[in-house]
């Protein structure tokens, strides 16, 4: 197992569509190959790229808790790492679409899939979290419809919880701001994990 | 009668998408299921892989055109696919042609694309150099 391995999968419930007819498995084959040689299927498929971004950032994560874990007694719990993935492969599924109003008639939207993915973004700008899932409740197709977001988050074991979930907050708000017309009224963020033990190097990213 | 043959046209607008600021890449258009089949043509190696991946349509009401886009972050998806609709409906005003029912849907978000300089509206593509 090097570095940047990944725990074998339990059954994600997958159906082939969910990844436009690839796996998990076969996206992380494909980052151990640094994505050579191209694979034209794979990127140009919006579900694959939405799971390629998450799945990079992960392995981030993953290298420094293996390093964490060779040096403690007792090894790192993975289940997080399970429940992670879970979330990423759901979550790429394109989902439903939400429209953007245009004043010239054009009709223009942005899929769910798209929207998770840049939530889920929104832990590059909190070190220590780690988004899981995440859940966009309410009409989204509907222009005006209160939606809710709601997202599960693996935390580093002694990072400030409550300052890191304001900081996911504002992130996710900040994306979502940027890049849809949602009315969004509530991110509900459930921290569902601690990752111990704690690596020296998480706490500086 | 079209001015313009389909299959040229819409490389034209796949090429019109791609510079379009903002724009990180362009994605096939259609069905999960659609998709599926795609990717198991391409492991056959029956498929084109130079194929368009804009989908256009004629029926009696006239032309759809249907794209799918990734977007650089820094842009911001709801500018980004504004962008996209006027420079397509630029380019069928520029052709003189019948207008066209022009669909646009962000499908992936690039976070990791450094932040962009402030862009303009696009030109036709008969006014203004395409980089391939």
């Amino acid at each position: 197992m090097n570095e940047h391995d990944i725990p074998p999968l339990p059954a994600l419930g997958l159906e082939p569509q969910d990844l436009d007819g690839h796996s998990i498995e076969e996206l992380s084959d494909y980052l151990d190959a640094n994505r050579t040689p191209r694979d034209p299927a794979i990127e140009e498929s919006a579900g694959c790229r939405i799971a390629l971004d998450a799945l990079e950032r992960l392995r981030g994560i993953s290298a420094q808790l293996l390093e964490a874990d060779a040096a403690a007694a007792t090894p790192v719990e993975d289940g997080w790492v399970h429940r992670v993935l879970s979330g990423i492969a759901l979550d790429a599924r394109a989902g439903r679409r939400i429209p953007i109003l245009d004043d010239a008639g054009g009709d223009l939207g942005v899929t769910e899939g798209a929207v998770r993915g840049v939530v889920r973004a929104a832990e590059r700008d909190v070190p220590g979290a780690l988004v899981g899932r995440c859940v966009l409740e309410g009409d989204v197709m509907s222009p005006g419809a209160p939606i809710t977001v709601k997202v599960e988050v693996s935390v580093a074991y002694g990072a400030p919880i409550p300052d890191l979930v304001t900081r996911l907050r504002d992130a996710i708000s900040t994306r979502l701001r940027a890049h849809t017309e949602l009315n969004v009224v509530g991110i509900d963020v459930l921290v569902q994990d601690l990752r111990r033990p704690n690596s020296p190097t998480e706490e500086t990213r | 009668m079209s001015v313009v043959r389909d299959d040229e046209l819409v490389v034209r607008i796949e090429s019109i998408v791609s510079a379009t600021p903002g724009v990180s890449g362009v994605f096939r258009s259609g069905s999960a299921f659609g998709r599926v089949l795609d990717t198991a043509a391409r492991a056959l190696g029956v498929r084109d892989e130079e194929e368009s991946l804009v989908a256009l349509a004629r029926d009696d009401s006239g032309v759809s055109v249907d794209v799918s886009i990734g977007v650089s972050a820094g842009f911001g998806a709801r500018d980004t696919v504004r962008r996209v609709h006027e420079a397509i409906a630029a380019q069928f005003r520029h052709d003189g042609g019948e207008g066209a029912t022009v669909r646009v849907t962000v499908v992936h978000i690039d976070d990791a694309a450094p932040a962009p300089a402030a862009p303009a509206l696009s030109a036709p593509a008969g006014e203004r150099k395409v980089h391939d």
